[in-house]
């Protein structure tokens, strides 16, 4: 009973979900949207629960008291805990709130993704080496796409920039297509078993 | 040159350089503000998780007297009980509740956005090279992806083809990529030498 009727909530919900999509009725859709609604609500209590789990990891690290961690994984709770308390309090629209976010938040995200751009370009330098059709096909492909996005690939060859419009309006398109059709059945398929239990690891490991 | 006076640009600036340092080696200075980073993200997230709460149960509970809402409010309550051995078996149920709602998110929006559109866009009438090649690549590709007969004959040529037309789409998918990331750092860089520094406008 303990893993079964979890199952059949899922499975209720999200053949709600799906059949208040295709059939036009005002219950239907009435419940779906208050269920999407009750989930939003769960999802939020679910964020205080990987906070308690960060802070506790982070607390087992200043514990065990080995090198600088007590500093990083202090400055991690106390940047988390400042930043919530202060946002429930004053607001996230607050003038110190902002100047942190501006501060911390916005250059910090913005460099981390710009600095995956390297960790890309070291991968690619692995991926890239021409050893077969395959690779060079990639290796051309990327390479006439990056070319027409910069103002040297123009000065090299005037039509670059249409080659690389061609190269993804045409034959990337297709490719995507083809990806997003099989990727989409393969979900599909996936969702399915999810909903009908035979796909059960969200419960855990316990059999009880 | 004129050096910014700001603080909020001085921790931004000291930021964006502790974390470009890792791209040298790792350093102090990058896992301390990797760390400062992480808790400001997660204490945002905290935020906008109590904003759902107020605004989504304890305001309508309290203003409009729908009580009905204290069930999302037990279940997520229910998810706390992962701390007890005895009464963990509970946090099933939100989580169920979860479960249901995205994936039964994702299997409609899958139907609608990545079959159907997406054959939809591909019945394209064969009168240009253009169109025959989107055609073919997609049949191709999908011909790949078909696991239930051994890939021999005219059939390993198509789908040899279809892989060659992802391998395009890999470098093309790679190139936008590298060049959005790379637009990203030179706006990090732009930051650095125009409103840190001052030494360009």
């Amino acid at each position: 009973m303990k893993r079964e009727l979890p199952i059949a909530v899922a499975f209720v919900v999200g053949v709600l979900m799906i059949v208040s999509f295709f059939f036009t009725s005002k219950p239907l859709s009435n419940a779906a949207e208050i269920v999407q609604d009750w989930g939003v609500i769960v999802s939020a209590f679910a964020l205080g629960l990987a906070s308690v789990n960060l802070i506790q990891i982070h607390a087992k690290k200043i514990a065990r008291g080995k090198g600088l961690d007590w500093l990083y994984s202090g400055s991690l709770i106390v940047s988390m805990i400042g930043m919530a308390l202060l946002g429930i309090i004053k607001g996230p629209t607050h003038k110190t709130y902002q100047f942190w976010f501006d501060a911390l938040f916005v250059p910090g995200q913005a460099t981390v993704y710009a600095m995956t751009g390297f960790f890309i370009a070291s991968a690619a330098y692995r991926a890239f080496r021409v050893r077969n059709v395959d690779a060079a096909i990639l290796l051309v492909s990327a390479a006439i796409l990056m070319l027409a996005n910069v103002p040297i690939g123009e000065r090299l060859w005037s039509q670059l920039p249409a080659v690389g419009d061609w190269l993804m309006d045409v034959p990337n398109l297709a490719g995507q297509r083809g990806m997003l059709i099989g990727a989409g059945i393969g979900g599909i398929a996936s969702g399915l078993r999810v909903l009908l239990g035979i796909e059960r690891s969200y419960l855990g490991g316990s059999s009880s | 040159m004129q050096i910014s006076t700001d603080l909020g640009v001085w921790i931004a600036a000291i930021a964006t350089i502790g974390i470009i340092s890792f791209a040298f080696k790792d350093n102090p200075l990058y896992r301390l503000v990797e760390n400062v980073y992480v808790g400001v993200s997660a204490g945002h997230a905290i935020v906008l998780g109590w904003i759902n709460i107020r605004d989504k149960a304890i305001e309508p509970m309290i203003q409009k007297g729908d009580w009905s809402l204290l069930v999302p409010v037990i279940l997520g309550v229910l998810l706390y009980t992962r701390y007890s051995k005895k009464l963990s078996w509970l946090s099933r149920f939100p989580l169920a509740l979860l479960v249901g709602i995205g994936t039964g998110l994702a299997i409609r929006g899958t139907i609608g956005s990545q079959i159907v559109s997406q054959i939809n866009g591909t019945l394209l009438p064969l009168n240009s090279a253009n169109n025959i090649l989107i055609v073919l690549g997609t049949l191709g590709v999908l011909t790949y992806f078909f696991f239930s007969v051994e890939h021999r004959g005219a059939l390993k040529s198509v789908s040899t083809f279809g892989r060659y037309v992802m391998m395009v789409s890999f470098g093309a998918a790679f190139g936008s990529t590298v060049m959005g990331r790379m637009a990203l750092f030179i706006g990090r860089l732009q930051f650095l030498y125009s409103n840190w520094l001052g030494i360009i406008k």
